[in-house]
């Protein structure tokens, strides 16, 4: 059996999550969406898949406002680990905060604006698999 | 004839009639003011009187001696022949014999007594004066405190205000947000679904809770702005009374929880007893919802007094007062103690099962209200520790300051 590529969605917004792996499973069968809640349950399954020695996802989505650890911490810690630091990481959220704007664009970090409606949804799923090609 | 000895004392003596004329005058006085025995005697003792003491011979000293035979301890001014004033301290005797009044006048001169009055008067000015100043000290030093105090509370005030500031923020951004943005995509995809789409009755119901969510998040909003404009009206709050109000109500909340408290008795405080309960209520509440699955909900309650610095803003500050240390204590699911500096953040809930994330905020805020300190300590699987420090006086900013004066 082939291996599936996984994109890991960290979201505390359950909601979200179920949109997110709709929209990406209408579009590609091929790749998986594995959620945590927040980015403590995130880096425990990073960790989890580094000490397995199984795949790393082909990239991370991260919500910025989250319990126990928010978006930015999360970002932080993953780069700050040499075997996470070359996943790739975009931001997902509602957050009109310019700041965050700011703060994400100088890690190098795209930032995806989440949608309200299903088009746009389906758009950004769209980019969201080109990092997995 | 006057003895020698007294004529030669080192002392004034004169003697006279009841109509003032000299009988006797010793030596010491005839040096003194500079006049010859002879010149003396038999002449009126208004010679050696200055004005004022012939005045206040005929209207005080005569009439008392007339009157009870003596006078001790009287000063009076004499002058010399060339009008120098002598001021001298007297005692005098009547004494009646044979129809005749003799009047006898000893007397020293107090130059130095003018010195002394004027030394007292000033040392009694200068210590009345230090007095005045050190009150005037005490006060500045009180009205410091007091100023220092309200400083420091208002200083706490508006970084509380800037904090919830940050927080409405959040919540406008995300909190009223979301629902909203959520209810857009859901009726989106109830537009795009077919009729006969399985997936419409979920959508519905997700359509349902996102309004529903918005609706509540707005509620719960207004209750803690509410509890930011209500004034807090001081009483003497008895925890243990509280409490059972509180049981009342959850037990008709939720019939069959199998809540117990164990208190023992907790010490009064002053502080708001609608606020009081609703922190109580929700500390219960919270061990009623998140006790285990099967389980009773067991919650104890402990307190102590304990000495803790007013003072949380200002530094080198210190104004030690009595708090209250109450701790509640449940033995329920409790939650990861990584989130514990969040679970009092408006609309933050760390737990999945939890309601919107308000309780907690509610509490600190009401904490905060009465200028107390709330933490709180958890592990999953083990329960959770809320404790709460509460000023035991707190009716007015100076209570502490009234305390400290004797």
């Amino acid at each position: 059996m082939k291996l599936q590529k996984q994109i890991l969605c960290v979201d505390d917004d359950a909601d979200d999550r179920f949109f997110l792996s709709q929209a990406i499973d209408d579009l590609n069968a091929e790749v998986v969406v594995v959620e945590a809640q927040n980015g403590l349950e995130a880096l425990d399954y990073l960790n989890d898949v580094k000490n397995s020695g199984k795949p790393l996802p082909c990239l991370i989505i991260l919500d910025i406002n989250m319990p126990y650890l928010d978006g930015k911490q999360t970002f932080q810690r993953i780069r700050a680990d040499s075997f996470f630091s070359k996943i790739p990481v975009v931001v997902f959220t509602n957050s009109g905060n310019p700041n965050d704007k700011t703060l994400f664009k100088s890690f190098g970090v795209d930032l995806f604006v989440k949608p309200d409606n299903i088009s746009y949804m389906n758009e950004i799923a769209h980019n969201l698999l080109s990092y997995c090609s | 004839m006057m003895e020698t000895s007294l004529d030669r004392a080192p002392c004034y003596y004169f003697s006279s009639n009841d109509e003032g004329t000299i009988l006797e005058v010793n030596q010491m006085l005839c040096r003194q003011l500079e006049f010859d025995k002879e010149q003396l005697l038999g002449n009126t003792a208004d010679a050696i009187f200055t004005l004022a003491t012939r005045i206040f011979h005929q209207t005080h000293f005569f009439p008392l001696l007339k009157m009870q035979g003596h006078a001790d301890e009287i000063f009076i001014t004499l002058q010399t022949k060339d009008k120098k004033q002598v001021p001298v301290l007297v005692n005098a005797e009547r004494r009646e014999a044979n129809g005749n009044a003799v009047i006898l006048y000893i007397g020293i001169p107090v130059y130095n007594r003018k010195k002394f009055e004027d030394e007292l008067v000033a040392a009694r000015k200068e210590a009345e004066a230090a007095l005045r100043e050190n009150t005037a000290l005490q006060q500045a030093k009180q009205e410091l405190q007091q100023h220092a105090e309200q400083l420091d509370q208002h200083i706490a005030k508006v970084n509380q205000q800037n904090e919830e500031l940050k927080q409405f923020n959040r919540v406008i951004t995300h909190d009223l947000q979301e629902p909203v943005r959520k209810l857009s995509v859901f009726s989106n995809m109830l537009l795009n679904a077919g009729e006969n789409d399985g997936n419409s009755k979920t959508i519905v119901e997700k359509l349902l809770r996102a309004s529903g969510q918005l609706r509540s998040v707005i509620a719960k909003l207004q209750e803690y702005i509410w509890l930011t404009e209500s004034a807090t009206n001081f009483t003497e709050i008895k925890f243990n009374k509280l409490l059972m109000v509180v049981q009342q109500k959850l037990e008709t909340e939720f019939p069959g929880s199998s809540l117990i408290v164990k208190a023992e008795d907790i010490p009064v405080v002053q502080a708001d007893w609608d606020q009081m309960q609703l922190v109580l209520h929700q500390l219960l509440s919270n061990a009623i919802r998140f006790r285990k699955k099967g389980e009773k909900a067991i919650v104890e309650i402990t307190s102590t007094i304990l000495q803790k610095n007013r003072f949380t803003n200002l530094e080198g500050k210190y104004h030690y007062q009595d708090f209250l240390k109450l701790q509640v204590k449940d033995w329920g699911i409790g939650f990861d103690p990584r989130g514990k500096d969040q679970v009092f953040d408006l609309f933050r809930n760390v737990h999945p099962a939890s309601g919107y994330g308000i309780g907690l905020s509610l509490c600190k805020k009401v904490v905060e209200n009465h200028w107390g300190k709330i933490t709180i300590d958890s592990k999953p699987g083990e329960g959770t520790t809320v404790t709460i420090l509460l000023p035991v006086a707190n009716s007015r900013f100076n209570a502490g300051v009234e305390r400290n004066t004797p």
